[in-house]
This record gives C-alpha cells, sequence and structure tokens, in this order.
C-alpha cells in the first residue's frame, strides 16, 4: 500500500477532510497542505499531525504519545523498509510483543493500530499459512484490525481461514 | 432496574459489566442484607428461590439467574451477531457454569477457608482447570476474543468465572501455558466498563495456601451443613465467641440453605484484627470510604478534614526507598499492587492512596497514610511486615497546613512529587 493511500485511509477513518491536500515534494516525500501557506513533510510527521489532533479532541490519553509516534517510526523505519530482513525482523517483533497485548497500546484501537496494520499489508498479503501461523500473535492482531471495516476500508483482505482449518496445536507454541 | 446482591458477588459482576456496556441503569438494591432481605416473605414472592442475583425491572417483572439477568442488560452486539454467534455466546456461558465454575469452587474454596482441603479433590480441580484453560487458550491464540472479532457476554461472564482463580491460586507459573487467555484476561478487565465494577482486582502472585485455622474459624462461624453432621456445629462453635457475633452472623441459621461458599466470601472469617487493641476513636473509615468513592475530591477531603479524630488516628507519608529500580512504570504499579494485597487484613482500619510519578526508568513512588492509632501500624502484624522497610515513613502533623496540601494532593492523584515528576498513576488502599 503507497502511503498516500495508507495517509488518506487514517484520514477517513477520523473523518478528517483530506481531498486534493496531498503531494510529493520534489524529492518525491509525500506532504500535507492544511493550510495556504502551511504543509507538513514526511509519513510520520503526517501521522504525527493527526494523532495531535485526535488528541485535541480526546485529551485523555495524552501519555500515550511518545508512544504512538514509536510505531509510527517503527512502520515507517521497518516495515516499509526495502530490506527483507528488516520487514520480517519486524514482524517477529511485533509477534512477541503481541503475545500478551490485544491493541499494539492500551486496552483499545488507537492510530498505532491503523497506522501498523497499512503498513503490513502487503507483507501479510504475501505469507503463506504456514508463516502466518509462526507468526501466531501477529496474525491473531492482523485478523482483528482487519475485521473493523472502518478501518479495513478497502484493504486487501488477508486470509486466515487456512490458520483455524488446520487446527494447529497451541502447545507446540508455549 | 434494581439488582439484589451482597457486594462482590461476581455473580452479580456479570450483569453490572453487561449493563456498564449496554448502558442500561441498574441500581443495585441498597440495604440488602445476605440472609436477610433474601428470605424474607416478601423477597421469595418475587424469587422463591431466595437467591440473589436476581432482578426486578422497573414494570415490575422479575428474573433469577445471573446468566439470564445479564442476558437481559446486554446490548445486540453483546449477545452476538449471526444465529451461529449467538449459539456460541450461548455455548460459553455453560461452559462457564459447568466446566469452569465447580472445578474453580473445589480449588478456591479450601484456601479461603469454605471448605476442608482434600488433595485428591483438589488435584482433580486443578486438573479440570487445566482443560478448561486449554480450551480457552485454543480459541484466544487465534482471536481476540471468545466469539466473532468483538466483546460479547461470552467474554464477560467466563471473565467473571476466573476472577477467583486468578486472585487466590492461579500464580504466574500457572499462568504461564496460557498466556492467550492472560492476555485476554487482561484486555477484559481493563475495559472502562470492566474496571467500573471490578475495583479491588490484583492478580495471584503466589498460590495461597489451604490454612486449617481459617477453615475451623468458618466452620464455627457458619457450621459445617456442608461436610459434617450438624449436632457437631455446636461443639465448634466456641471459637467464634471470643468475638461478638455481628448481627448479620446471627441471622444466618440455616447454613445447609445457604450457598456456603459465596456466603464465606461475604462474611470473610476474622482473624483476630491486631487494631482491635488500640483504641476506637470517632473516625469511620467506612463511611469516608464511601464518601470518597462515590463524591468528588471536592466534597470527600472536606469530608476526611471535619471527621477526622487525630487522637486515635494519624496520618502518614510514606516513600518509597529505591525509585532507581522502578524501571517499568506498569512494574511499579504493581509493586503497589502487590503491597496493598499483603496488607488486605489493614483495610479495615486503614486508608491510603499512592502515587506514581514520573515514566519509564525515571519514577517514584509515595503515598499519604490513614490508620488507627499514633505509631507506624506495620508491626501490629507479622502479616504486614514485608513491604513496609522499603518505605520512608513521615507521621505528618494533622493541623498543619502543609498536610492538608498533601492530603488534597495525594487524594486527588494530582501534582507532582518533590522533584517534579507529573503524576502518573495511582491506586488506593481502602
Ligand atoms: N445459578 C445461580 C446461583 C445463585 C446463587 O447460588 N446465589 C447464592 C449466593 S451467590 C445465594 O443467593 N444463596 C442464598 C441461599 O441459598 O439462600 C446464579 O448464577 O444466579
Amino acid at each position: 500500500m503507497t502511503v498516500e493511500t495508507e495517509i488518506t485511509r487514517v484520514a477517513n477513518y477520523l473523518k478528517f477532510p483530506i481531498k486534493g491536500k496531498l503531494s510529493y515534494t520534489e524529492d518525491n516525500i509525500i506532504q500535507m497542505n492544511i493550510n495556504a501557506n502551511e504543509k507538513i513533510i514526511g509519513f510520520s510527521s503526517i501521522l504525527n499531525y493527526f494523532h495531535n489532533e485526535v488528541q485535541k479532541k480526546d485529551n485523555q490519553h495524552v501519555q500515550d504519545f511518545y508512544q504512538t509516534k514509536q510505531f509510527f517510526d517503527f512502520a515507517n523505519l521497518f516495515i516499509r523498509s526495502t530490506s527483507k530482513r528488516d520487514k520480517y525482523a519486524a514482524c517477529l517483533e511485533l509477534n512477541s510483543y503481541l503475545e500478551s497485548r490485544s491493541y499494539l497500546i492500551g486496552q483499545r484501537i488507537s492510530l498505532a493500530d491503523l497506522v501498523v496494520f497499512y503498513s503490513l499489508n502487503d507483507i501479510m498479503l504475501q505469507l503463506s499459512p504456514l508463516e502466518k501461523e509462526s507468526y501466531l500473535n501477529l496474525s491473531r492482531w492482523y485478523s482483528y484490525i482487519q475485521s473493523i471495516e472502518t478501518i479495513r476500508q478497502n484493504t486487501k483482505e488477508v486470509n486466515f481461514s487456512t490458520i483455524h482449518l488446520l487446527g494447529w496445536n497451541t502447545a507446540a507454541h508455549v | 432496574m434494581l439488582l439484589y446482591t451482597y457486594p462482590e458477588n461476581f455473580r452479580a459482576f456479570k450483569a453490572l459489566i453487561a449493563a456498564q456496556f449496554s448502558g442500561v441503569n441498574v441500581q443495585v438494591a441498597p440495604n440488602f442484607v445476605m440472609g436477610e432481605t433474601n428470605k424474607t416473605e416478601d423477597f421469595l414472592k418475587k424469587f422463591p428461590l431466595g437467591k440473589v442475583p436476581a432482578l426486578e425491572t422497573d414494570d415490575g417483572k422479575y428474573l433469577f439467574e445471573s446468566n439470564s439477568i445479564a442476558y437481559y442488560l446486554s446490548n445486540a452486539q453483546l449477545r452476538g451477531g449471526s444465529d451461529l454467534e449467538k449459539a456460541q455466546v450461548l455455548q460459553w456461558l455453560s461452559f462457564a457454569d459447568s466446566e469452569l465454575g465447580p472445578a474453580s469452587a473445589a480449588w478456591v474454596f479450601p484456601i479461603l477457608g469454605i471448605m476442608q482441603f482434600n488433595k485428591i479433590t483438589n488435584e482433580r480441580a486443578k486438573q479440570d482447570i487445566v482443560k478448561a484453560l486449554e480450551t480457552l487458550q485454543a480459541r484466544l491464540v487465534n482471536n481476540t476474543f471468545l466469539v466473532g472479532e468483538r466483546i460479547t457476554l461470552a467474554d464477560i461472564v467466563v471473565f467473571c468465572g476466573l476472577l477467583q482463580l486468578f486472585q487466590h491460586v492461579a500464580d504466574p507459573e500457572f499462568r504461564k501455558p496460557f498466556f492467550a487467555v492472560s492476555r485476554w484476561f487482561n484486555t477484559i478487565l481493563n475495559q472502562p466498563q470492566t474496571k467500573a465494577v471490578v475495583k479491588n482486582f490484583t492478580l495471584c502472585e503466589k498460590e495461597a495456601a489451604f490454612d486449617p485455622k481459617k477453615y475451623q474459624e468458618w466452620q464455627a462461624k457458619f457450621g459445617g451443613a456442608q461436610q459434617q453432621p450438624k449436632k457437631e456445629k455446636k461443639k465448634e462453635e466456641k471459637p467464634a465467641a471470643e468475638k461478638p457475633a455481628k448481627k448479620k452472623e446471627d441471622k444466618i441459621e440455616e447454613p445447609q440453605e445457604l450457598d456456603a461458599a459465596d456466603e464465606a466470601l461475604l462474611l470473610e472469617p476474622k482473624s483476630k484484627d491486631p487494631f482491635d487493641l488500640l483504641p476506637k476513636g470517632t473516625f469511620n473509615f467506612d463511611d469516608f470510604k464511601r464518601v470518597y468513592s462515590n463524591e468528588e475530591e471536592s466534597k470527600s477531603i472536606p469530608y476526611f478534614f471535619e471527621k477526622f479524630d487525630k487522637e486515635n488516628y494519624s496520618i502518614w507519608f510514606g516513600e518509597y526507598k529505591y525509585p532507581e529500580e522502578l524501571t517499568k512504570t506498569f512494574m511499579s504499579c504493581n509493586l503497589i499492587g502487590g503491597m496493598f494485597q499483603r496488607l488486605d487484613k489493614m483495610r479495615k482500619q486503614a486508608f491510603a492512596s499512592c502515587c506514581l510519578f514520573g515514566e519509564d526508568n525515571n519514577s517514584t513512588i509515595s503515598g499519604v497514610w490513614v490508620w488507627r492509632g499514633q505509631e507506624l501500624a506495620f508491626p501490629l502484624s507479622p502479616d504486614w511486615q514485608i513491604d513496609y522497610e522499603s518505605y520512608a515513613w513521615k507521621k505528618l502533623d494533622a493541623d498543619s497546613e502543609e498536610t492538608k496540601k498533601l492530603v488534597t494532593q495525594y487524594f486527588s492523584w494530582a501534582g507532582t512529587d518533590k522533584d517534579g515528576r507529573k503524576f502518573n498513576q495511582g491506586k488506593i488502599f481502602k
């Protein structure tokens, strides 16, 4: 998924009007106009901007700020990395992180879940059933986020049904 | 709508949590006295079984059985989307009742002193629980919740069914293979709707052991109708005589009619209270705690100072001595929770607000405590001496402005520590 699509989906989810606001700099970096003379440049910066807007409306989660930022950078630098090794390392790391968690941050959906979900889509689509099975916790979390229509929008669906059909012995993961 | 129950009844929790999710307004019947209210003619007319929880609707309809009440109070999401999901919700409700309930009781009740310990029963119960947890694990390893991809009544009911286990006996070692169940349990526990109902829960750190003394005390108080012939009851009543029995307890004369287990949870066996040795003043902790829980701090703090009896009670400041050991803030919160749990028997005559300031790798813990007596309370009981030495204690002058400020700050969870670290989380000992 391109960064442009990803940012658009996050904006849609937040019901934030974004039409005609996205473009690219000469160096091909995404930018967003927020008014006639103000631009925000770069994937993480735009997401941080959204995050700040959310916080203004809902200030009970201020303490998540740095954590959320970390996930934006993580999505940008690792999941979206051109290096295959980085991508797989990211999956491994997320998989162990999610063993004890239902959401990336706290106990409800946050922008971190959305951003990591979109950024992961390409990788998840390519995983074999066996690989999905080996990223057990990541798969569980991914299929949950995917089930939320307002987040998924037109994101290509990743099929997890094979995992359940195969009926893997969970004891093997202990 | 009116829900009849005694406090901290996990069966009533199902209904109350469901109502939090659906936004239905339910009141817990005020002045309900277990073993009394539910034996009145009026109650039995509405609920012939005489058991709680029981629900009375606004238009005078009656429901008994906690699952049906919780179902009634649910919204569409909680009941499940498709027909299959609805059936799956029902499946987990039955599972909680038949696979989890009896085995949980068999394991936990002896530990609470409600049942005699029996090695074979204990081992069988553990095996059954392992089987039930394996069933849950198999589902939760691939799915966030029990039914579909949303929280449903199944999650609420099974969660409530695990509460006693996870609080008293299922220690980290035991829970380890069931990491997905633990993950899910924490998620349900930390939903704001659950937290509004389940307030005093701490995850088990170490499996509590059977304590024959506890059991004898309980036997003495409530008789052993379920395990022993009635005759023996009289004889055993003696130990209870050392404390004047409460009115509530007097009324319970037919133990065979009571759900022994929950009854005991309600009236937990009392080991001698070390505070009994100290003069009883005019400050009533229960009253204050009620005001503190139900009112804004702008009311409860002035109430505290108005009622506080400085002759017989004292206010203390306690600060954790090893802040450099506090790496993760969530671990620090566990530290406070663990201490509160170990001080459980102190609750009746004490109150505290402990705050964590700062963030990961840079935090401090301190709190304001109030208890009966003028001396440090912890040496009064060997049970209370595990944690207090890792804190620096300072007695506060109840009349000084400085104390007022400190009490206000800590009771309202605001401000910073002395080095300016921001308030992060607080825990109330009550
Ligand atoms: N299956 C019932 C059990 C209810 C029940 O056993 N209630 C107990 C207390 S938790 C009770 O009211 N006992 C009073 C008595 O038996 O007189 C439910 O889930 O509601």
